[in-house]
């Protein structure tokens, strides 16, 4: 839920206070702010592309997409997910054969991963870009489950991992997520598979899952009016005027 | 100072939502708390491609950091504990393949030039202020693909270059820890009768803690 407006005075300080808490002489406690967040997510759709390089016989190149619903500013049900892969070989059989005249066994190769995940999104802020732009940041953690498809059959997955977002607006943002998946084959072992993915995100409606109209409260206060008139120094006057005022 | 740095880190959060809104433009963003110096690094990683010894490295660095954004590693050595995977067991158990015959990099000395166009914070829980940088860079060097005794893994020596990424989170002005995942391209040799020259990928990840040293406004 957003804050209310009551708050600006407060989020102004956000940015500023660990930087000037060693020098400033207002420095008589720890104030801790944080301004509210200019991105929203409601509804998410996803279109991503990726790679599998673990597997030694081949890599795959994956095509995928998912729905994610977002029931606040940190938690959210990536709610389904599928990766087709396309693979390719990586010459190793061939080494295996040039170097030692050997073939291997026939390798289950991953054909597609249908999963579902709950997304934590404990980090969030802004970067700048060569101190000209500025970009809105979160950084995610995913943890869930779901089966992979191999030419062999369905193996049960189990994933967690990593990733950015970064926003180009309340509508498209890209993401980048690393998912250290485990497949269990039994009885022979565990198979781990890494998953790096690259996605752009499109996000849909207002209002979450959990929330009412009334929660949405827009706040639009201007934080360098607020500025203004707590520090007018940092607004200065007219030079006119200011002579006018002198003695 | 305090007006101007005020200021600055106010129009950082709000400048991005009222730009389309106001005709006055007014764009600062606030100076960086952490500027890096003098880098000595240490690093925990791995390099999981190779298809027959997944290697563990430990690495030391040093880097000099020219300015916000450019900085020059001027030497990372890395040094690897190879495992073995279940095809090379299966290679040496079944097919009597000598195990000098893999080869996986056992060390690497690299040098290369790392730029950092992103820097900025993130509120964690909207609680704690992190700062954080992201950098890519380019890497050249060597590396020595193992080959059971040390003087003969030394004469395994493989031009390397490669590009990497990397994510650095501030936890002081001395200490900040980062990820770096970095990409090789390693040029085997043929030191065996029945190997080849070729261009062997390597990945790198690594994990690390950085100790800022010798800053000027530290």
């Amino acid at each position: 839920m957003r804050r209310s407006p009551l708050i600006a005075t407060f989020l102004i300080v956000a940015a500023g206070a660990p930087a000037l808490a060693e020098d400033d002489e207002l420095n008589k406690g720890r104030v801790i702010a944080v301004q509210d967040r200019d991105f929203r997510m409601v509804h998410e759709f996803t279109l991503s592309t990726g790679v599998l390089p673990m597997d030694a016989f081949y890599t795959g190149y994956s095509l995928g997409g998912s729905y994610t619903l977002h029931f606040s500013d940190l938690i959210a049900w990536e709610a389904v997910s599928f990766h087709y892969s396309a693979n390719v070989g990586s010459g190793l059989e061939s080494t295996l054969a040039q170097r030692w005249d050997v073939a291997p066994t026939n390798d289950p190769e991953i054909q597609y991963l249908l999963g579902s995940n709950l997304t934590l999104t404990p980090l969030f802020g802004k970067l700048t870009f060569f101190n000209r732009a500025i970009l809105h940041a979160g950084t995610f953690i995913s943890v869930g489950g779901g089966v992979v498809r191999f030419t062999d059959g369905f193996r049960p997955q189990v994933s967690i991992g990593p990733g950015v977002r970064l926003f180009w607006g309340n509508v498209v943002s890209t993401r980048l997520e690393l998912r250290n998946i485990i497949a269990p084959d039994f009885p022979d072992g565990l198979e781990y598979i890494l998953h790096v993915m690259l996605s752009v995100s499109f996000n849909f409606g207002k209002v979450r899952a959990i929330e009412s109209d009334e929660d949405v409260v827009r706040d639009d206060v201007d934080p360098f009016a607020v500025l203004d008139e707590l520090y007018p120094l940092s607004k200065p006057k007219p030079t006119e005027q200011r002579r006018e005022e002198e003695p | 100072m305090f007006g101007v740095v005020l200021v600055a880190a106010t129009s950082l959060g709000s400048v991005h939502a009222h730009a389309a809104e106001e005709p006055d433009d007014r764009v600062a963003i606030q100076r960086r708390k952490f500027l890096m110096a003098h880098e000595l690094r240490l690093s925990l990683g791995s390099m999981p491609l190779d298809a027959f010894q997944k290697g563990w490295t430990a690495s030391l660095s040093y880097t000099m950091h020219l300015n916000e954004y450019v900085a020059w590693e001027v030497a990372h050595a890395t040094v690897a504990l190879l495992s073995s995977t279940n095809l090379r067991d299966t290679l040496i158990a079944t097919f009597a393949v000598p195990p000098e015959d893999f080869a996986a990099p056992r060390f690497m000395l690299t040098s290369g030039l790392e730029l950092t166009p992103f820097y900025g914070k993130q509120a964690f829980l909207n609680d704690e202020i992190t700062h954080q940088g992201l950098f890519m860079g380019a890497y050249g060097g060597v590396m020595f693909g193992d080959r059971g005794s040390f003087g003969d893994t030394l004469g395994d020596l493989r031009p390397a270059a490669g590009l990497g990424i990397g994510y650095r989170m501030f936890l002081s002005k001395l200490v900040s820890v980062r990820f770096d995942a970095r990409g090789f391209g390693a040029l085997r040799r043929a030191v065996r009768t029945n190997e080849q020259v070729e261009l062997e990928a390597v990945l790198f990840l690594s994990l690390s803690g950085s100790l800022n040293l010798w800053r000027d406004d530290a």
